[in-house]
Formats: C-alpha cells, sequence, structure tokens
C-alpha cells in the first residue's frame, strides 16, 4: 500500500517537475544558444547511429518482407510493405528507442552528477533559474531532435531498401517507387509518425531530466536513475506506441 | 563570436536543412502528397452487391488505372454507394458509361472497371453513373453449384 502511495506521490513530482521546465520558457539570447548548443551535442550527435541503424532495418525489412510476398506472387508491393511500416511504426519506436538508449543516460547521468555536487544549490544560492538555464534547453533539444532524427531514419531506410531492391532482388525502380508512392500518405502516413515521435521524444526528456534530477544522492542512487531512465522510457514507448495506434485507427 | 560556437551553429544548420530536404524528398517522391487540392473529378455508384470492394480500390478502363475508390456506405435503400475519384479533369467519361466490380484473379482485390459508351454528353463532377454491375461473390457460386450438384445427385 505504501508503495503504491510512494508511486503516485513520484508520478505527481514528476509532472510538477515538467510543468517547472517547461514553464521556465528562456528569456536572454544566452538560453537559446543553449538550446543550439543541446540540439548539437544530443541531435547531431546521435545522427550517425540513426542513419546506419536506419539503413540496416530498411535492408532487412526489405529482404524479409520480400521472401513473404514472392510466395503470393506479389513482390511487386514490397516498396509499399517496407515504407509503411517504417513510415508508421519502426521510424519513430526505433529512432525512441535508440534515442533513449543513448541520450537518455546522457541526460540522466548529467543532471544527476550536478545534483549530487550541488551544483543546482550553488545555482540557486547565485540566483540563477536552472530550469531556465539547464533544463528547459535540454528538454526542448530533445523535442527538437527526437522528430528530425525520425525523418532522416525513415529517409536512410527508404533508399536502403531502394539499392536492395534494384540491385540485390531485380525489383526495377518503377515498380518499386509506385508500389511505394501508391500506399504510404503524407498526411496520413509520414506525419502519423512524425507526431509519434514528438511525443516519445517528450516521454524520453522528461523521464531522463526527472530521474537525474531526483536521483538519490550516492554511488548506487546515480548509477539506478541512469538505468531507470533507459528502461522505463523504453517501456513508455513501447506502450504509448500502442494506445496511440489504437486511436489513431478508431478516431482518425 | 568564437570558433567553437561557430561549427555547432553550423552543424546543428545542417542538420535541420537535412531534415528539411528530406521531409521534402519524402513528401514528393516517397509517399502521395494528399495535401494538395484534388485536381480530378468524382463521380457516384450505387452497387447492389460490394463484394468487399474497399477505399484507395483503384478504378480501371481498359485496364489502366485512372482513379481510385474514395469511399463506401450505405444508402436507404441498402445499396453499396460508392464514391470514385477520377485522377484527371481530361479523362471524360460518356453519360452512358457502365460500371463493374471484378476482381484480380480468383481471390485477388477489387477494383472498378469503366466501360465508357457512347453518348454526346459527358459525367460531369458528382454525377451518378446508371448502369453498374455487382461484384460476383464465390461464395454464392459455390453455393449454387452444390445446390445443382446436389439436385442432379438425387435423382436416380
Amino acid at each position: 500500500m505504501s508503495n503504491f502511495v510512494t508511486t503516485l506521490v513520484r508520478f505527481g513530482e514528476s509532472f510538477r517537475f515538467l510543468l517547472r521546465i517547461l514553464g521556465a520558457f528562456p528569456r536572454r539570447r544566452e538560453h537559446f544558444r543553449s538550446v543550439v548548443r543541446q540540439i548539437y551535442a544530443l541531435g547531431n550527435q546521435t545522427l550517425l547511429i540513426i542513419l546506419v541503424a536506419g539503413g540496416f532495418i530498411g535492408m532487412v525489412i526489405t529482404l524479409q518482407g520480400y521472401m513473404s510476398l514472392e510466395q503470393y506472387g506479389a513482390s511487386s508491393e514490397i516498396g509499399g510493405l517496407t515504407a509503411y511500416s517504417i513510415y508508421r511504426e519502426l521510424g519513430p519506436v526505433v529512432t525512441g528507442l535508440l534515442f533513449a538508449g543513448r541520450v537518455g543516460s546522457l541526460l540522466a547521468s548529467e543532471v544527476g552528477l550536478m545534483q549530487i555536487n550541488q551544483q543546482f544549490t550553488c545555482l540557486e544560492m547565485m540566483a540563477i533559474n536552472a530550469n531556465r538555464l539547464v533544463l528547459f534547453p535540454r528538454m526542448m533539444a530533445v523535442i527538437i531532435s527526437v522528430p528530425v532524427l525520425n525523418i532522416l531514419f525513415c529517409l536512410s531506410s527508404v533508399l536502403s531498401s531502394y539499392l536492395i531492391c534494384t540491385k540485390a532482388l531485380g525489383v526495377s525502380a518503377g515498380v518499386y517507387w509506385n508500389s511505394l508512392e501508391y500506399s504510404t500518405l503524407f498526411m496520413g502516413d509520414v506525419l502519423h509518425g512524425v507526431t509519434k515521435s514528438f511525443i516519445f521524444g517528450s516521454i524520453i526528456g522528461w523521464v531522463a531530466l526527472y530521474q537525474g534530477m531526483y536521483t538519490e544522492k550516492t554511488r548506487i542512487g546515480l548509477a539506478k536513475a541512469t538505468t531507470t531512465a533507459v528502461v522505463s522510457s523504453s517501456l513508455y514507448i513501447l506502450a504509448i506506441d500502442y494506445v496511440f495506434t489504437a486511436l489513431a485507427r478508431s478516431f482518425l | 563570436m568564437n570558433k567553437e560556437s561557430r561549427i555547432v551553429n553550423a552543424g546543428v544548420g545542417a542538420l535541420l536543412l537535412l531534415a528539411c530536404v528530406s521531409t521534402l524528398f519524402i513528401a514528393f517522391f516517397a509517399s502521395t502528397p494528399d495535401w494538395k487540392e484534388y485536381q480530378g473529378y468524382g463521380l457516384y455508384a450505387n452497387f447492389d452487391e460490394a463484394a468487399g470492394l474497399k477505399a484507395r480500390a483503384p478504378i480501371r478502363i481498359a485496364g489502366v488505372q485512372v482513379g481510385e475508390v474514395e469511399s463506401v456506405s450505405l444508402t436507404d435503400h441498402y445499396q453499396a454507394r460508392v464514391k470514385l475519384r477520377i485522377n484527371s479533369k481530361e479523362i471524360f467519361l460518356p453519360k452512358d458509361t457502365s460500371a463493374h466490380i471484378f476482381t484480380e484473379g480468383l481471390l485477388g482485390v477489387r477494383y472498378i472497371a469503366l466501360f465508357p459508351g457512347y453518348d454526346d454528353t459527358n459525367l460531369v463532377n458528382d454525377d451518378e453513373i446508371g448502369h453498374t454491375s455487382s461484384g460476383f461473390v464465390l461464395e454464392n457460386l459455390i453455393g449454387q453449384v452444390m445446390v445443382s450438384a446436389g439436385l442432379n445427385g438425387n435423382d436416380d
């Protein structure tokens, strides 16, 4: 019972924490510069892993899908199958998971170490708003980076799938692009994925910053905070992905 | 402005620019741009049996795709009302055009085949196609075969 109450308290605490971050909208030019610097550190530095993962996932979906479709004599639909599953599901989810692994752990340990070293207390002593200087730029950078990386992931997988189809499987370029364009809508499918990745980005930033900010001030506490940030944001991503897809299916 | 922050700004600018370019690429070359104002025109057709016809099924004239099905709904007289979208205003269909629901292969997906007639006036936007024939349902056909086979079997 007390466990349940503790969970409830932590949830309320994390929600107030989120509101506090979002309320700390930047006022000065340094704060905006700091957002740009964080996008560089979090978004640009994750670009390579996203592009490589996207390439390989596009290739493997194409190869597996081709083998199944060939049994039904529908191998000309391979472009549509690949793009549909990547735009709607795999792009946002895999981008979110990779981003949670790389950036969620980074943010949680960075902010957690700042908390343990009492840097936030120091900032408070100097009457500097830590939310505005430290937390908001990181949150904003995550929220901007994840949809951007999702688009690049989709592009990388579609192009690698195209290469596999034309060079290895012998599907002609016209057939590939035709089925791809026919079966995916821009507003319906691509923006569905982008909306999802926007939600996932907010979740990653929220969980990681909260875990770092409210870490136990011990050696084990920081390790736990880092692990929890990655594990729970991954689980939230998968669960919210299902809920969002189900809702979109019944309402949109 | 020092050198390092110039690099950072350039990096972020390049990332966002790359994202914009790839969004445009995906929008124009790797998906159907459905935000555009629609160029063609719409027609209606009522069928007694839609037989599994779904939205986005192709519409073909002489095997060439000219549009797609926008929606399938039920009328007050329990018929299937199908809204057709013809992709181009350049495709003129005479008033006595007929619409048929066909199947690709024996078990394939349903599509609508249009057979243009010989009337002098053409169908315009939101007109209704008068001559239609329903999709065939394989189960009905099998049922008929079974019944007639059964009757023959009872004769002796």
